[in-house]
């Protein structure tokens, strides 16, 4: 029931039909992390998708400059992430770790790809939220190439 | 008004978009598209105005421009067979560049609206669409992300920091390649 209510209450799930929440519902797995311990690892192979089901944890990622970590963003209840790097097939781009206990929802790799890659009608659901989810990637990373080119044209007078 | 194109015309003029698609994707899209003419010089998409339309490309060629209006950066062409919009379609708001016909063209275009009708009548059609959209998405992230940035905003992380006089370079590549796919 927890699990179900926390899928019902992400913006990332809002507009799945009941069904399909109930078959995510079934294949995610919830887990309890505490504070401090790493969900995922920069470099690793992914192996889930995840949904902060109650919770905060932070994003870091290693600046290659300088070789310190620097946190980058904050994940709260209701946030997805992991999925990049297993559509994509790359490796973890980020660190995340438990700010305070934190509970998640994770959906194991083989499931993910099931219900992305799978023919079923339902799977259009999956496809809407990781178009979703690539737009807003590429939004903001639109928005990142913007600032520095504006600082650099800055910079060059 | 719906197109009078054969679906196998359109699945050949696109053929990234239907090689995975259901077989009766051509057919369903050419019911929902809308054809437009645009005359050289008109924008199909401009920064500061909200766009929700999908428009694959018949005909005609269209210059990409990116950037601060004090100094826009021409991110390269597009042209039949490619693209523009795929980002407001999803979600629609403002468009992240300017797309302006270089001379007379053709696009057909998909609302937002009709994605959503897409979904709620013919969900495996919907789907084959939105896989083609993924993939193309998919291919530029990969491409950008392959050790150069990361995702998670704050800033670029640069793997191997060009010198400053290669930077503006270095930064329309990278921007071209999100924008168009490459395409010059």
């Amino acid at each position: 029931m927890k699990l179900r209510r926390a899928l019902e209450r992400s913006p990332a799930f809002a507009d799945f039909p009941g069904d399909v929440l109930d078959l995510l519902g079934r294949s995610m797995v919830l887990r309890r992390y505490r504070d401090g311990q790493d969900l995922v690892v920069e470099g690793d192979t992914p192996r889930s998708l995840f949904l902060v089901v109650e919770g905060e944890a932070e994003v870091t990622v290693c600046d290659k400059a300088t070789g310190r970590r620097r946190a980058v963003a904050r994940l709260g209840a209701g946030d997805l992430f992991g999925e990049y790097a297993l559509i994509i097939g790359s490796r973890r781009s980020a660190t995340v770790s438990a700010l305070g206990d934190v509970e998640v929802a994770e959906l194991p790799a083989p499931a993910f790809t099931m219900l992305y890659q799978s023919e079923a009608p339902i799977s259009v659901h999956f496809q809407l939220l990781i178009a979703r989810q690539l737009t807003r990637d590429a939004r903001r990373l639109n928005d990142m190439l913007l600032s520095e080119y504006r600082e650099l044209m800055g910079a060059l007078g | 008004m719906s197109v009078a194109i054969p679906p196998e015309a359109l699945a050949a003029r696109f053929p990234t978009m239907f090689e995975e698609a259901d077989p009766e994707a051509p057919a369903v899209l050419l019911g929902l598209l809308q054809r437009r003419a645009v005359a050289a010089g008109e924008a199909l998409l401009s920064t500061g105005r909200q766009s929700s339309e999908l428009m694959l490309i018949w005909e005609g060629h269209f210059t990409v421009t990116a950037g601060p209006e004090a100094g826009p950066i021409e991110l390269g062409e597009v042209g039949q067979g490619d693209w523009v919009g795929e980002i407001t379609f999803i979600e629609p708001g403002e468009p992240s560049a300017d797309v302006v016909a270089s001379r007379d063209g053709v696009v057909l275009s998909l609302g937002h609206g009709e994605l959503r009708q897409l979904i709620a009548e013919h969900p495996s059609v919907a789907r084959s669409l939105l896989h083609a959209l993924n993939q193309d998405l998919i291919r530029r992230l990969r491409e950008i992300d392959s050790g150069v940035v990361s995702r998670f905003g704050g800033g670029l992380l640069v793997a191997d920091e060009p010198a400053p006089a290669e930077r503006r370079g270095w930064l329309s590549g990278l921007w071209s390649r999100l924008v168009t796919g490459g395409s010059s």
